[in-house]
């Protein structure tokens, strides 16, 4: 291919940068498959274990770091007003 | 029948969010240049603020959630655009077809694994859903719930109430409460991210393939789509920092002051979503005013003061409302003074080790965060303008160390509990400033061929 206002250097320097551009891009979607696995079992152990039940969400809450009793507190004012 | 009332509030949702952009459009003529993505995305984001913010109105004012009171005055509007206003067929070519479809795609999978789990972890569902429902059973928002000094402790009575709110108003629609269909509202608004993403790279390039490529490279990021199923506000907070900070760059780019006001009307929104949104919205026009006092252009000077005014109607009143009735459970400023920061400076070195090891994570962001830092170097490199973005991105973030340096909580839980969270604030926009980098990197010189 012959350029008039191009030159053989221009058109390497051209076809590197697009190189690195979808190199760096493929890198970054690539990189995000191992981390997708773990958003896939997540959903799988919420559905096991959070299936809305009082006794469920004690498991929700010891996984929060919180105590029961914030969320019986929270449990008890909604229910007061049903 | 759920299906349908749930498909009547989210699109009085966009109704709204239209009429709000449609409102606008009559002042400044250059918002009907956005294109599709973003014009989407603005529909949604605006609808969201108006909806949350009549709701606040109407219990405000002792009208109650009457669902005529909440719907027709959108019904009525509309039908009077429509009758003066024939709508436009938007400039649609097959590219941007596909990547709609494509985007659609991506969020549906997102809404049915986000719909089959219930509200999980503490905030989520002890801050955010509850009051949701406490608004709902009560039909308005009680001064007397919100100031229970137990309740207060627990659930951050003075947090702002753009998500419980949106969340009424799906129960209002469905008339009783499902909480796992109000989280609708998370896949709609990562869907909106996504627009806003893609719309702004598209305005910019003018090109869509390149864009595409990029959001579903930001789509796919593990943390994000976690984000996007927790009934945590953080996604919610994200989508409108990143809408409002693509629209400021967009401003920056092409001059029109429309822009400048979308920008500062999703800030101010986002100040509504989360404190953390109020702080961003002064740090970016305190950036903003800095850049424009050193280049001496006076006449933005005021238009930005101007604007901010104007924008700051939308959180100021809840704001002063919680500071009235003495809504808030901590006093965040109580650590900031010379003898706690002299005492506690072996804090910095705790929160810096937790953010490194965070962005490191490599199943929660895959390699990112190292490829920000790798177009980073490559703009210093190249001395770009563009650097001014990075340092605003990094003295972002230098904010919210300060916010941890200076926490009120057991340093070590308050990390764990929320530093991954807070990560996901600046992650859309860091991803764009990497699209830019990559797109100039990618731009050809047009050559004449023989």
């Amino acid at each position: 291919m012959i350029f008039v206002n191009g030159t053989k250097r221009t058109l390497v320097v051209t076809l590197a940068k697009k190189i690195i551009v979808l190199s760096i891009i493929t890198v970054w979607l690539f990189s995000l498959f191992p981390g997708m696995g773990t958003v896939l079992d997540l959903q799988n152990y919420l559905n096991a274990t959070y299936r809305g039940s009082l006794a469920d969400k004690q498991k929700m809450v010891d996984n929060a770091n919180a105590s029961i009793e914030l969320y019986k507190v929270v449990n008890d004012y909604l229910n007061s007003l049903k | 029948m759920n299906i349908l009332l749930l498909l009547t509030a989210i699109l009085l949702i966009y109704i709204s969010g239209f009429l709000a952009y449609v409102f606008l459009g009559h002042f400044f003529n250059k918002l009907s240049d956005l294109n599709f993505f973003l014009r989407i995305a603005t529909y949604w984001t605006f609808g969201l603020g108006a909806i949350s913010l009549q709701l606040l109105l109407l219990s405000w004012l002792k009208l109650g959630w009457n669902l005529w009171l909440l719907d027709l005055p959108w019904i009525l509007l509309l039908v009077a655009y429509l009758y003066r206003h024939k709508i436009k067929k938007p400039a649609f070519d097959l590219g941007l077809l596909l990547s709609f479809v494509l985007l659609i795609f991506i969020t549906v999978h997102l809404t049915f694994s986000t719909l089959s789990v219930p509200v999980w972890d503490w905030d989520g569902w002890g801050i955010w859903n509850f009051k949701a429902q406490a608004f709902f059973l009560e039909g308005r928002i009680p001064l007397a719930f919100l100031s229970d000094p137990v309740l207060k402790a627990y659930s951050h009575m003075d947090y702002p109430l753009l998500l419980p709110l949106s969340q009424v108003w799906i129960y209002r629609h469905l008339g009783y409460i499902n909480t796992e269909l109000s989280k609708i509202i998370f896949p709609l608004s990562y869907f909106s991210l996504l627009c806003f993403f893609l719309g702004g790279l598209y305005q910019y390039y003018k090109k869509i393939g390149m864009p595409l490529l990029l959001t579903i490279s930001l789509a796919l990021i593990p943390s994000l789509i976690l984000q996007s199923q927790t009934n945590y506000a953080d996604l919610i907070l994200a989508m409108f920092l990143s809408g409002g900070l693509i629209m400021a760059f967009l401003w920056i780019e092409e001059k029109d002051i429309g822009y400048l006001l979308v920008s500062f009307l999703l800030l101010a929104l986002s100040a509504w979503t989360k404190n953390e949104g109020l702080l961003i919205y002064c740090y970016t026009s305190l950036a903003i005013l800095v850049v424009l006092l050193f280049q001496r252009r006076k006449k933005q000077i005021g238009q930005l003061l101007a604007i901010s005014i104007i924008s700051s109607l939308l959180w100021l009143p809840w704001y002063i409302y919680t500071r009235h009735f003495h809504l808030s459970s901590e006093n965040w400023f109580s650590n900031i003074n010379y003898i706690f920061i002299k005492s506690n400076l072996w804090r910095f070195s705790v929160i810096i080790k937790s953010l490194y090891n965070l962005l490191l994570n490599k199943n929660m962001w895959g390699w990112f965060w190292l490829i920000f830092v790798a177009t980073f170097l490559m703009n210093i490199s190249k001395k770009s303008k563009d650097l001014i973005y990075y340092l605003f991105i990094i003295g972002w973030i230098a904010l919210y160390v300060l916010m941890y340096f200076f926490t009120v909580y057991d340093l070590s839980w308050h990390l764990d509990r929320s530093l991954d969270r807070l990560t996901i604030h600046f992650l859309p926009i860091s991803a764009f400033l990497v699209s830019i980098t990559l797109i100039k990197l990618w731009i050809v010189k047009k050559y004449e061929k023989v």
